[in-house]
């Protein structure tokens, strides 16, 4: 049995929570989750007909007041930024994410969530930056936690990600 | 390459040199073929020559043992003795090259043992004071001196109870569950996500607490549960346990981590979420499964008290049970001995007792036997017969109940014979006799044992009247006008004995005796002596009485009542007496055959003058009235007389 860890990191309310419920339907614990600021799920997926145990950290959403701490991120295979399309700066905390996750661990698999796929009308981002982000190497995915639409195709991409590195 | 065999190149240079000089065919060859020659001539001298160039072996030399390194462990093992030996040459050489490198590895290692060792000693110290004063503790103390053992170990040996419910064996640095054990008993929850929990808890304490990366959360208590946690460069190893672990067994899990950690060092490296290679810890972690299940001890109170109460109503029930018995035979015994019971079968039926015999009807009543006996009468039922028992006590009391005896009066029964014993009545004894023949289940009746009142009474009257003394003035024959009462007593006396006599059917008779002093002559003192016997005698009469009943006689001075020594004497000695006589017809009749006819004087002229009784009493007269005798004792006495 392979087991991976991926971490979820964002913004403050980006949907990170509401991704893994979409794609686990199991959560651990909630008061856990208030008091150490993580949330951890599993969820076994098959990659090419390889049984992989996903375990999945959430991690509280980064603001002005409190930062992610990166002792959470040690170990992790693979990891998604969430990106809130409605809210612009969301996209500079996961950029900024991503830079000291890679200080601290290096250069693993990430995907670039832009999530609430069914908010577009109200999307902050354009799809412009979007694929500027596309073009610079960076594996981008529209997300709906609400519709379900792109998150299971996201978890497997992670996962094939992670399995290839 | 072609660098590395620069130095052989130009040895070819000098011989090309001379081919030139000497051979135009080989000018023309080289002309031809020369490039191409002196590669092959290179490669022929690289073949030949295997001296390597130190310079070129130390640049790919880090290379060739990576790549070598991923294929085998050759290098290792080819490595392994130089290792050892430069070691050794390295300590020869200066020690302290070794210690400095060491230190930086060592020193956390042996804080650690320490602050283990530490952590044993206060957890032993903590025991022996938390239960050094108790009674359990001097319980444990006794055993430590019996056992030559410290207290304190003593102490935790009893207190410490705990079950090792997982193992996790946890890379360090993904969280990621390698291997798990469990207990059969044990709810486990999922263990990659217990691992990931416990990883990112040591992780939010090492990052509130700005610990190092060194520093590790080592202990988690949380209700009757603790997570111990050991850790490694690259591993922790982490124990659920239940109740109070023994202080040796973060030892234990120390030296399980550390064999893992040596055994899978590789492995751990090199993990990339494949847990595969780590299923040889399984046993490991299973000997870590430690469990220490205090013997469930029984509360000795409740089983005492228990037994207690189990002793306390066996021995109610068997108290009352051999109580009620006892009572139960000891009724028995009594009703065996009672007269007039006789009891044929005992049985109990339903609880109840069933008597069967027979009884008399004076016999005493079994019930009243049984309040006696404290037994319930409504757990007896009885069945008796009716029958005369021959015991001697029922003989007596059918006698008795026809007897009627008096209170004084208890029968004894010897061989047939019913004996009385005590004092009754005349009548009650002449009666008795006579019923007495017709009581069956005696032979006879015997009185002598009676003491018959009646006459007692007689004899008791007899001796009073007998006692009594009518005394005289000299030559009177006049009683004293001061023992006026002595008459009326005498006369109740006489008149009790004549009634008592009748009972008897005997006649009683009263002799009255007149007496004179000295004083004067024989037959003055005679005459004096009979008129006065005479005057008791017509007292006596008047007062109703039957003069035949009396015997009126003089003795003069012949039978003194005193020898006369003085006045007193002769005072005394001038009275009247009397004797009472009871006999049976005859002796009366030879009796009043031997009275003298001046005895018989009064009595005679009482029957001759049978209009004078009164209440069937003969009255009779002296022979001479007392004015009479006083005048003829004034005259006949001497002056010195009486």
């Amino acid at each position: 049995m392979i087991k991976k860890k991926i971490c979820m990191l964002g913004a403050f309310s980006v949907g990170k929570t509401s991704l893994v419920q979409r794609f686990v339907k199991s959560m651990f614990s909630d008061k856990y989750l208030t008091t150490v600021g993580v949330k951890i799920d599993k969820k076994t997926i098959s990659v090419n007909g390889q049984e992989v145990n996903l375990l999945l950290w959430d991690i509280y959403g980064e603001d002005n007041f409190q930062k992610v701490q990166m002792s959470y991120i040690r170990g992790a295979s693979g990891y998604f930024l969430v990106v809130d399309g409605t809210r612009r700066s969301t996209l500079n905390t996961a950029l900024e994410l991503r830079e000291r996750v890679e200080e601290n661990i290096g250069n693993v698999p990430f995907i670039l969530l832009f999530n609430k796929s069914d908010l577009e009308d109200e999307w902050e981002i354009d799809d412009e930056i979007i694929d500027q982000l596309s073009e610079d190497g960076l594996t981008v995915l529209r997300t709906s936690a609400k519709t379900g639409t792109g998150v299971e195709d996201a978890f497997l991409l992670l996962a094939n990600k992670m399995l290839e590195g | 390459m072609r660098n590395l065999f620069t130095g052989k190149i130009s040895g070819k240079t000098s011989e090309e040199q001379r081919i030139k000089a000497d051979d135009p065919v080989e000018e023309l060859r080289k002309l031809l073929v020369g490039p191409l020659q002196s590669q092959f001539d290179e490669i022929r001298e690289l073949l030949k020559d295997q001296t390597l160039n130190p310079e070129e072996v130390s640049r790919i030399l880090p290379e060739a043992i990576m790549i070598r390194s991923s294929r085998d462990k050759q290098i290792v093992t080819a490595m392994e003795s130089v290792t050892e030996e430069a070691i050794k040459a390295s300590v020869k050489k200066n020690p302290a090259n070794l210690v400095d490198t060491l230190v930086p590895v060592m020193l956390p290692a042996i804080k650690r043992a320490i602050t283990s060792l530490i952590k044993e000693m206060i957890q032993t110290f903590s025991a022996t004071l938390e239960h050094g004063l108790s009674m359990r503790g001097l319980k444990w103390r006794f055993e430590a001196f019996k056992t030559k053992k410290p207290f304190g170990e003593v102490a935790l040996l009893h207190s410490l109870v705990y079950q090792v419910e997982q193992l996790f064996l946890i890379h360090k640095e993904t969280g990621l569950v390698l291997q798990n054990v469990v207990t059969e008993e044990a709810v486990a929850q999922d263990p990659d996500m217990v691992s990931a929990m416990l990883t990112a808890i040591q992780d939010f304490v090492r990052d509130s607490f700005g610990a190092g990366q060194d520093d590790t959360l080592e202990n988690l208590q949380f209700g009757d549960r603790s997570v111990w946690i050991e850790q490694s460069s690259q591993a922790v190893l982490a124990a659920v346990v239940w109740g109070n672990a023994p202080a040796e067994f973060p030892s234990l899990l120390r030296e399980t981590l550390d064999a893992i950690h040596f055994e899978q060092l590789d492995n751990l490296r090199s993990f990339n979420g494949d847990t595969a290679p780590f299923e040889p810890t399984k046993d490991r972690l299973s000997d870590c499964l430690k469990s220490q299940f205090k013997a469930k001890e029984k509360n000795p109170y409740v089983l005492w008290g228990f037994l207690g109460l189990v002793m306390l109503c066996l021995g109610t029930w068997s108290f009352f049970s051999v109580r009620d018995y006892m009572r139960w035979r000891d009724y028995l015994d009594r009703l065996h001995e009672e007269p007039g019971i006789v009891i044929t079968e005992t049985e109990k039926q339903s609880g109840k007792y069933h008597v069967f015999g027979l009884r008399d009807t004076l016999a005493a009543d079994p019930v009243e036997i049984l309040k006696e006996a404290k037994i319930k009468p409504g757990s007896v039922k009885f069945n008796w017969e009716l029958y005369h028992s021959s015991h001697p006590t029922f003989i007596i009391r059918r006698i008795s109940s026809v007897l009627r005896p008096p209170e004084t009066i208890t029968f004894e029964l010897k061989d047939g014979i019913l004996w009385a014993e005590g004092k009754a009545s005349h009548q009650w004894i002449i009666e008795s006799e006579k019923l007495s023949e017709t009581i069956p289940g005696i032979l006879g009746f015997r009185s002598d044992n009676v003491i018959d009142l009646d006459l007692k009474q007689i004899e008791i009257i007899s001796e009073k009247i007998e006692n009594t003394l009518f005394f005289f003035d000299r030559v009177s024959v006049t009683v004293k006008s001061d023992q006026k009462d002595a008459v009326d007593e005498l006369v109740k006396d006489v008149k009790n004995i004549s009634d008592l006599v009748q009972i008897f059917d005997k006649p009683v008779r009263i002799e009255i005796i007149g007496h004179t002093d000295s004083v004067g002559s024989d037959e003055r003192n005679l005459e004096i002596s009979k008129k006065r016997a005479d005057e008791l005698f017509s007292i006596l009469v008047s007062k109703g009485f039957n003069a035949e009943m009396f015997i009126s006689k003089g003795v003069g001075a012949e039978e003194p009542l005193k020898e006369e020594i003085s006045e007193a004497d002769r005072e005394f000695n001038r009275c009247v007496s009397f004797r009472v006589i009871i006999d049976s017809e005859e002796t009366r009749s030879d009796e009043s055959e031997n009275i003298s006819p001046e005895d018989r004087s009064g009595a005679d002229k009482a029957e001759s003058d049978p209009s004078d009784k009164k209440n069937g009493v003969s009255e009779a007269q002296p022979d001479s009235s007392p004015e009479e005798t006083e005048n003829e004792e004034e005259t006949l006495l001497p002056p010195n007389w009486g």
